[in-house]
């Protein structure tokens, strides 16, 4: 019944690929790591490829052999930045929880990735949208993933069954962009007070207020005494 | 009176009367400022904000380049007073939406009806406040996010007391607003403006849910 969505649900974390890593493969990491800052702090419409060089601390030609160009470099900054984030939300999850379980801990993991990581979530959640055609449609996909993971929750209650075809899509983008207005105010705050906010907007819909809170502040309980 | 240097030039002037067309300056000023938003409105529909400059806001407009700069000092500028003139003429469709009983629920549907309504009618306003404003990012978008949750805010006005009691939290606001938007712009891109008269149900219910909860808004998004 409870399974991850395909994306969250990659097995294990390995353990052994860090020695397994060629050098290539760590220095277009070091670079991919700089480059992102660039794109937060620039943007990626101003941000040029002297830029993106300069930031990278990597020769013209270095850069090129890794990249294609800007836009190849930012979907690969994307796609790194993404690939973090499910990292951290399945590493939070417990592979057999049940949906609300897994609501409730992969937003906490989200949000607080969120929080300690603004520059790469900026260009995640606000870049990405002006990265070019290939980031967009990257970006509609992650957020076509959540939509497909929030529709489990239709199993939860009859009432769920009912909700119009496209809500949850309508659910993933309005907390994709709370998240965009807090993170260009600089605002996220307190992951702690936000995520349990955003599960109630996810959850309540399908278990209805009272179970919603319930499950929210189980979850807390959990968290506590897991600390 | 006794001012000092050019300032007592420009007092003079401003006593002119006013010129051979008998226009007022000020009347010609709002004029050609309409004309500048305007036009912007439809270079931005066609060509979207990164690609629309002030040389094609002029052509579109057809006010010259250097009247288009003693209005504004940068296109930016221009994009952000179009927003704002936008957002009065949607704010008052929505405020002054007829009701017919004495409800906040039916108030609500009302000015659901009413904002689909006018952007319905208006394919460009439509690209230019809701289609166009992800790719451009930065001053734009985040105006664009602004009045988004002042629609939403406009749409739930007068929410009784009891109902709003419950607690409707800024986060909640501002996933309303999140997914409006995205409700409307799947809308539109299902081709033809009169899909927007669809999302009817959809932008009840998600405006509702959160004051009464999921059961009572998708029976008021069902009836009319």
């Amino acid at each position: 019944m409870a399974q991850l969505p395909p994306a969250l649900s990659n097995g294990s974390v390995e353990q052994g690929r860090i020695s397994q890593r060629t050098i290539e493969e760590e220095r277009r990491e070091q670079i991919l790591a700089a480059i992102t800052e660039v794109f937060a702090k620039r943007g990626y419409p101003s941000a040029t490829v002297e830029h993106l060089i300069a930031g990278g601390k990597v020769s013209m030609g270095g850069f090129y052999n890794y990249f294609e160009g800007k836009e190849d470099c930012f979907v690969q900054a994307y796609e790194r930045v993404i690939a973090q984030i499910f990292d951290r939300i399945r590493e939070a999850v417990p592979a057999d929880a049940e949906w609300q379980t897994q609501v409730t801990s992969g937003l906490r993991a989200l949000v607080s990735y969120l929080v300690e990581q603004p520059l790469a979530s900026r260009i995640v959640l606000l870049e990405a949208q002006a990265g070019g055609p290939e980031a967009v449609r990257r970006y509609n996909e992650t957020l076509k993933q959540a939509a497909a993971f929030l529709r489990r929750g239709r199993a939860e209650s009859r009432e769920a069954e009912k909700l119009p075809e496209s809500f949850e899509d309508a659910t993933a983008s309005g907390l994709v962009w709370l998240l965009q207005s807090r993170l260009a105010r600089g605002e996220l705050g307190d992951a702690a007070e936000l995520y349990p906010q955003m599960g109630k907007v996810v959850l309540e819909p399908y278990l209805g207020r009272e179970r919603a809170e319930r499950a929210l502040r189980d979850a807390n309980d959990e968290h506590a005494a897991s600390r | 009176m006794a001012q000092a240097g050019g300032k007592g030039e420009r007092e003079t002037l401003r006593r002119l009367p006013p010129g051979r067309h008998g226009l007022s300056r000020e009347f010609v000023a709002q004029n050609q400022q309409e004309r500048l938003i305007a036009g912007t409105l439809v270079a931005v529909a066609d060509h979207g904000f990164r690609e629309t400059t002030v040389t094609l806001i002029s052509k579109e407009s057809g006010v010259s380049r250097r009247t288009f700069y003693s209005y504004f000092d940068t296109k930016e500028e221009c994009f952000l007073a179009t927003f704002d003139l936008l957002e009065e003429h949607l704010l008052v469709a929505v405020r002054e939406a007829p009701v017919s009983r004495p409800s906040w629920t039916a108030q609500v549907q009302a000015r659901v009806a009413a904002l689909l309504a006018v952007l319905g009618e208006n394919p460009d306003l439509v690209r230019f406040a809701l289609i166009a404003p992800p790719a451009a990012g930065g001053a734009v978008l985040e105006r664009n996010r602004r009045l988004l949750e002042r629609l939403v805010d406009a749409v739930v006005e007068g929410a009784p007391q009891s109902l709003a009691k419950g607690g409707v939290s800024e986060v909640e606001r501002e996933a309303m607003a999140g997914s409006l938007s995205a409700v409307l712009a799947a809308a539109v891109e299902g081709d033809g403006g009169d899909q927007l008269d669809g999302a009817f149900p959809e932008v009840v219910e998600l405006t509702l849910a959160p004051f009464v909860g999921r059961r009572r808004a998708m029976a008021a998004a069902q009836k009319r």
